[in-house]
């Protein structure tokens, strides 16, 4: 158990104050009822099996901020990394702020801000491994860095950043409420180390002394619609209309005229230039571009080859052309391997891969894995029924058909599972850029436009093709490609109509990537234009050789910029802190090799 | 099982080492590893068993294409060897290094 210190000054105790049996939105506030199996049981926090003795053990604890009386002094952000023994470049808790005014009415609120123990944690409904768990011990969201493989799933879904992806270690870890000063009636160390008062801790939804606001907002906190966070403010000081955030995100805050504490994000525009940026089109999640690509395309030529014989496009029966439809298939066996390697190996722990599949009842990651897997194994299987016969010889000819049906539908419904779960993944509500149904048209129109050109081209690259195969093939393409086009227009009218974070990730789309968003548009278009002639008055090889280039190259630049314009509604950052105008900064002069910084590489 | 780390005394811990350093345990460990990559090994052949697909396509099917095929697999093997040396240190470090086997124990799940 953990031991205060013999002359532990009062205010590093949780005071008691009297509470509502339910919060504000509705759930009470008792964890659970007296008498359930639950109550009674060790947190085992270091191997110690013993009970706490805080009486409102089973009663949900959350923070209390009040940012008049925040002066950025970054007590609460080291006493965090002491009790946690954390790195110079993890922070649990960290300290952003906004400003507004111009000298002498200039105004700064400073925002600590660490994990809120949400009643409704997205974190732990989308963690593929089940690492997360919400306690009902103060209704802790405890995270397992043991049981987490890094994934990095839970740092795009979280609206506050408060899991911290460890490039080093390869596990995320967040804010672990202090349970171990709590069950001895402690605060949390941050919240026991401020200087100012402006950060405090006990049961929700009590008004501590010196406080009289409850609030759920503040100027640069997102919604707290989202989660249900964990966390009260105060902030009672007048702040002019509009705060500005000093990182590089390109976003404001303007109060809502209608209520007085709510502040609407806005996009920043300031004039910057239109741009190419290609170099800055690389990312972290390089092998995601790849991986998503790679399977939409395999998937879609799966469909070309199973399904065209269904639609009258004979030439894809196996007994038409036996070679170059086993060699297609292996050859999708392989490219899809090579997918499914770059997307293991993007894990922090690749030798922990089999975890992805433990939540599946919740995290659309799961299920995209699962599905993912089950049409790679279903592949394989029909690959290895039509491929290779001769080792099936053995084996009664009816019983060898059904298991080549069996294996050919399952790929196919798994593989359709797969895309749609993969869309899934991105409806983060704390991603709006992503959040739009443009991702499911994105990666549908891919299935059909890559598909079809794969198949196509192995086809009319070996010379098999019979007449008419582009023209037939260039109807899917063609509808790939204007799902596509039409989801991408949407997406832009409802990221400007809907302001706030997807707006300005459009607003970087149209100047830091101006040129290279215009380009991929006009190579969509121009694609779509050369599907229709190629449908319309038939192709060759080259053509479709063209068509291919231009399709694939768009699509990557496309997946690209789809991975580097998002904007999160996370919290603001500091001048250097959390500021990835400043962490670019510091890489191109060589101040990130300086481990005090707290930049390490963007690797596993 | 007792561990090392969990001992305090010089004693005990004199005591532990020569029995953890005696070839009874060595052998027990020994088998510990065995099991560890047969877990491990089999886990990851369950997921990835498609690519060797390949390798017999390579063998029985059409030679023009066996060297791209065999690339890929190579590609595969070496990467799935990686992840199953880690998996296996990894568990190594975390069930049996630094601990005395009971002659019941097994490298756990």
């Amino acid at each position: 158990m953990f031991e205060p210190r013999p002359q532990e000054p009062a205010y590093a105790f949780i005071p008691d104050a009297p509470h509502p049996e339910t919060n504000r939105y509705g759930k009470p506030i008792e964890t659970v009822p007296e008498g359930h199996a639950l109550r009674g049981a060790s947190l085992n926090i270091n191997g110690d099996s013993s009970v706490g003795t805080n009486p409102n053990r089973y009663k949900q604890h959350g923070f209390y901020f009040s940012a008049d009386n925040c002066i950025a002094c970054h007590a609460c952000e080291a006493a965090c990394s002491e009790k946690n023994n954390l790195p110079a470049h993890i922070a649990f808790r960290s300290v952003g702020y906004v400003e507004g005014g111009s000298f002498p009415a200039y105004a700064r609120m400073n925002i600590s801000m660490a994990c809120n123990h949400c009643d409704d944690p997205v974190c732990l409904k989308g963690c593929p491994t089940l690492a997360y768990t919400k306690f009902a011990e103060y209704g802790a969201v405890l995270q397992d860095p043991d049981i987490c493989f890094g994934c990095g799933y839970c740092t795009w879904v979280c609206p506050y950043n408060a899991p911290q992806l460890d490039p080093v270690a390869g596990h995320v870890s967040k804010c672990n409420m202090c349970v171990d000063r709590l069950e001895v009636g402690l605060k949390p160390a941050c919240a026991a180390a401020c200087l100012a008062g402006a950060l405090d801790f006990g049961v929700i939804e009590t008004t501590h002394e010196h406080r009289e606001q409850l609030e759920t907002r503040l100027p640069g906190f997102p919604t707290p619609e989202i989660t249900h966070p964990n966390i009260r403010f105060q902030q009672a000081k007048s702040l002019p209309r509009e705060m500005r955030r000093t990182d590089s995100m390109p976003l404001r805050y303007v109060r809502d005229e209608r209520h007085a504490n709510v502040y609407t994000p806005t996009v920043a525009e300031d004039g910057r230039p239109r741009q190419w940026n290609l170099k800055k089109l690389r990312s972290r999640e390089d092998p995601l571009v790849i991986f998503t690509l790679v399977s939409q395309a395999v998937v879609g030529a799966f469909l070309v080859l199973f399904l065209g014989p269904l639609f009258g496009v004979t030439m894809f029966a196996h007994a038409a052309h036996p070679l170059l439809h086993a060699t297609l298939l292996l050859g999708l066996l392989g490219i899809e391997t090579v997918a499914l390697v770059l997307s293991t190996l993007h894990l922090g722990r690749p030798h922990r891969f089999y975890r992805a599949f433990n939540n599946l009842r919740n995290s659309p990651v799961s299920r995209e894995v699962a599905g993912i897997a089950v049409f790679y194994n279903l592949l394989g299987a029909y690959t290895l029924f039509t491929a290779v016969p001769g080792l099936f010889a053995w084996l009664p000819r009816s019983l060898l058909e059904l298991a080549v049906q069996v294996s050919g539908w399952g790929a196919l419904l798994a593989g359709l599972a797969a895309i749609y779960f993969m869309s899934r993944i991105y409806r983060i509500p704390a991603r709006p850029f992503w959040n739009h149904w443009q991702v499911l048209a994105s990666f549908f129109g891919n299935v059909l436009s890559l598909g079809a050109l794969t198949a196509g081209l192995a086809y009319l690259w070996a010379g098999d093709a019979g007449a008419g195969l582009a023209q037939t093939l260039a109807l899917p393409v063609l509808a790939g490609l204007l799902l596509e086009g039409v989801g991408l227009a949407y997406h832009a009218r409802d990221l400007t109509r809907g302001g706030g974070e997807g707006a300005a990730s459009h607003y970087l789309q149209r100047t830091d990537f101006g040129y290279t968003y215009w380009a991929r548009n006009a190579g969509l278009a121009l694609s779509a234009l050369m599907a229709l002639a190629l449908a319309w008055l038939g192709g060759g090889a080259l053509s479709w050789g063209l068509l291919a280039l231009l399709v694939f190259g768009t699509a990557i630049v496309g997946r690209a910029l789809f991975y580097v314009l998002v904007v999160p509604t996370t919290m603001p950052g500091a001048f250097f802190w959390r500021n990835r105008g400043f962490e670019r900064h510091a890489r191109e002069t060589g101040l990130a090799d300086l481990p005090q910084m707290g930049i390490v590489p963007d690797a596993h | 099982m007792r561990r090392l780390e969990d001992l305090q005394n010089e004693f005990e811990r004199a005591v532990f080492l020569a029995a953890y350093h005696s070839p009874r345990q060595r052998r027990r460990r020994h088998w510990a590893v065995l099991g560890l990559v047969a877990k491990h090994g089999l886990r990851g052949l369950a997921f990835s068993w498609p690519v060797y697909v390949l390798a017999l396509a390579a063998v029985y099917g059409d030679t023009s294409h066996a060297l791209a095929y065999l690339a890929v697999l190579l590609l595969a093997m070496g990467v799935s060897g990686m992840i199953l040396i880690r998996g296996v240190r990894d568990d190594y470090r975390v069930r049996v290094q630094g601990r005395l086997r009971e002659k019941t124990g097994h490298p756990g799940v």
